[in-house]
């Protein structure tokens, strides 16, 4: 069990992060969901000392929230970059089962920060400055995939003109623009 | 990305990874590699699988093609 934060130390102590995967930010994510009192027994604390950190529960869940998000992205990038640069290709698959072994491993955190329509769990709106939220690890290899031309419609679609900023917007306009 | 939307980009993607069309879409209907966006790919998914007269067979490479190209050209127009 870690051990009980002191009353002046950092949010840091909430998240788990210090414990390198974000699993344990996973099982508190799930255990706010259930109740704060959950997520204080993890801590050795009673549930209202949890106010001396946080002015409100979804405070802390969004620290919660983004902290894992944030070892999601390293662990994307950790496996693009175990490929070289120049392979865009395997960069970018790597970065997609890295994603996919992520969300299997962290379910919720996953559901939290990427579904955002969780079962039983009351999420609050969450501000993503400063986070992954982008997922900069995959975009950053399609980016450079396409500066190189390697990115182009098959055979058999229909050739696309380029379109102007905005155009085609409405239903078919993704939620996250990349 | 330079001007690139999420659609466009799915229909890159199987070349870009050296996969069919059905291979590429196989492993992201069955969740395999789950991609960055959600409404796309299940917009595009359910046209293809009604497309394909089933609620449950996964749709053709060729069949997602024509929805793909149907939804880019009408993007395109707007």
């Amino acid at each position: 069990m870690s051990p009980r934060p002191r009353r002046n130390e950092t949010a840091s102590q909430f998240t788990g992060s210090h414990q390198g995967n974000g699993l344990e930010t996973d099982r508190r994510i799930r255990a706010q969901a259930l109740s704060l009192r959950a997520i204080g027994r993890s801590l050795r604390i009673t549930a209202p000392a949890i106010y001396n950190y946080f002015p409100d529960r979804d405070a802390l869940v969004t620290v919660l929230i983004i902290d894992a998000f944030n070892s999601f992205g390293q662990a994307l990038e950790a496996a693009r970059d175990a490929l070289p640069k120049e392979d865009l290709a395997g960069r970018f698959s790597a970065g997609r089962l890295a994603y996919r072994n992520w969300a299997v491993t962290h379910p919720n955190t996953f559901c939290s920060s990427l579904v955002r329509r969780c079962p039983g769990m009351n999420l609050p709106k969450i501000n993503w400055a400063g986070s992954h939220q982008q997922l900069p690890g995959l975009v950053g290899v399609l980016d450079e995939a396409q500066r190189a031309g390697a990115l182009h419609p098959p055979e058999g679609y229909v050739r696309w003109t380029a379109s102007p900023a905005g155009a085609g917007a409405g239903a078919l306009r993704p939620a996250h623009r990349l | 990305m330079h001007g690139l939307t999420a659609l466009e980009l799915y229909g890159y993607l199987p070349s870009f990874l050296g996969q069919s069309v059905d291979d590429f879409w196989r492993s992201e209907f069955e969740g395999l590699y789950p991609f960055i966006v959600w409404k796309i790919k299940g917009d595009i998914l359910m046209k293809a699988i009604l497309l394909n007269g089933s609620s449950e067979a996964m749709p053709t490479g060729e069949q997602i093609r024509t929805v793909l190209s149907d939804e880019l050209r009408r993007a395109a127009g707007r």
